[in-house]
């Protein structure tokens, strides 16, 4: 079986036991669309000065309730040992990293969805200038922090404080992904914010490709840790 | 008699303690082996070895020529004392998923194997709601389910009740009649040597005895191996 093929069926496994349980998908929406209210109370939406807090109004409920789909990871593999069934098999340790990846990320997508409008709806700002550089924003930047959570959480797996390691070893390493996608948020909701966005775009698939490609030559190691 | 697995003078240790010491026997096409002993001795241990889980720290494992890692990962079937299972799939979507990991899809083979492990009738159920006996059954059928030559099984029968015994029995008959072979981590010496041709009791890390397993070497095996428990 190649590659390719374990991916999209750790992909398969993934969705089905997710969609048959709800929980996870129903727990991050709900998470991300409470934390959108919070926000809304906190700050005042009509100020100018939402210009600078909007970017990080619209990612924070959305990079939150990604963290809650990573230590779901950990747990579908720990279930019964099924790990183990799957380090005896012929599995290609990078399938099972971008299989996970991918499953999360399709995850992150519906909160997006959902989380993404309820935005625009509580903040009552104006639509975006640029919505291509908006949506190219959200995908790439999503991308990156679900690389980044399923690589660490499955590094984090062998520790008995996994909840507690997961979030101090991932808010540090995704500083220059969170910077890349504030900036280009602004731009895309302000285009009259002036700015390089050839070279944040630059950093985030940068970023993306650094994090996502390590992981599929160390994932064999990390599984053995 | 073709061997299919040589292990030399094999070495494990987990910081700096030795849980397996100088390790050598080898295992011949379609033999079944009983591994025996304590708690605690590296009777898993080494089945995980052999399952390639773990990488020994000293000695040698050698597979036959022209047999890479790979091809001897698909020619193997584990049963553990985890059951490998997704508590929210069915026991089809189960076997299904470990099918299709070892490259092969075989929706019939399937239907039969939960048949024979007496499932048919609950196969639509999540495994969720199984019984752990009906768990230990599946888990059987998931190690059978691409068809592997060689099982390795720890402890297969432990806390089961009878019908999940003999159904667990009649399965590993039918896959020795095959001419396929397993090894088999036990307890009980006499149940061990029902099912196999040849124990290995361990102790403290080491072979104690290697035996093929008759009436005339059944007595001394159980003598030898109370005494090492009594120490």
């Amino acid at each position: 079986m190649n590659f390719y093929k374990q991916t999209l069926l750790i992909l398969k496994r993934d969705l089905t036991i997710e969609f048959r349980q709800k929980s996870l998908l129903y727990s991050m929406v709900i998470f991300a669309l409470l934390f959108q209210v919070f926000l809304n109370i906190a700050f005042d939406t009509n100020l100018e000065a939402m210009q600078t807090l909007a970017p990080g109004v619209l990612w924070l409920p959305i990079l939150l309730s990604a963290m809650l789909g990573f230590n779901r990871i950990v747990a579908t593999e720990k279930e019964n040992g099924a790990l183990i069934g799957l380090l005896v098999s012929p599995l290609d340790k990078g399938a099972l990293y971008l299989g996970k990846l991918l499953g999360n990320l399709l995850l992150v997508f519906v909160v997006i969805a959902i989380s993404v409008p309820a935005f625009f709806m509580f903040v009552k700002q104006p639509y975006p200038q640029s919505l291509g550089l908006l949506i190219a924003t959200l995908v790439l930047g999503s991308w990156g922090f679900v690389a980044m959570g399923v690589f660490l959480a499955t590094l984090a797996q062998s520790s008995r404080i996994t909840e507690l390691l997961l979030p101090i070893m991932l808010f540090p390493l995704s500083i220059p992904l969170f910077l890349g996608i504030v900036q280009l948020t602004a731009m895309a909701l302000y285009p009259s914010v002036e700015m390089s966005q050839n070279l944040w775009l630059t950093l985030l698939v940068s970023y993306n490709v650094l994090f996502t490609i390590i992981p599929l030559f160390l994932f064999d190691y990390l599984l053995e840790v | 008699m073709t061997i299919i697995l040589e292990l030399h003078n094999l070495e494990f240790a987990i910081d700096n303690r030795k849980i397996l010491k100088s390790i050598s026997f080898s295992w011949e096409k379609g033999e079944s082996i009983a591994f025996i002993g304590g708690n605690g001795v590296g009777k898993s241990t080494l089945l995980k070895i052999i399952a390639l889980l773990h990488k020994p720290t000293g000695g040698n494992l050698m597979l036959p020529d022209g047999i890479s890692e790979r091809s001897w990962k698909n020619n193997v079937g584990v049963v553990f004392p985890e059951n490998f299972l997704y508590d929210s799939l069915t026991s089809q979507e189960n076997l299904r998923f470990y099918q299709h990991l070892y490259g092969k899809a075989d929706e019939r083979y399937i239907d039969s194997l939960l048949h024979k492990v007496q499932l048919g009738r609950v196969m639509d159920k999540p495994v969720g709601t199984y019984s752990k006996g009906m768990k230990q059954r599946l888990s059987i059928a998931r190690a059978l389910v691409h068809q592997p030559e060689y099982l390795l099984l720890d402890e297969p029968f432990d806390g089961l009740d009878l019908k999940s015994k003999v159904i667990i029995e009649g399965m590993l008959a039918e896959h020795k009649h095959l001419g396929n072979g397993y090894i088999l981590v036990s307890h009980d010496v006499k149940h061990a040597f029902e099912l196999c041709e040849r124990a290995i009791l361990l102790h403290d890390g080491k072979i104690v005895l290697n035996k093929k397993c008759s009436q005339s070497s059944f007595e001394p095996f159980i003598n030898t191996y109370r005494s090492l428990l009594e120490r």
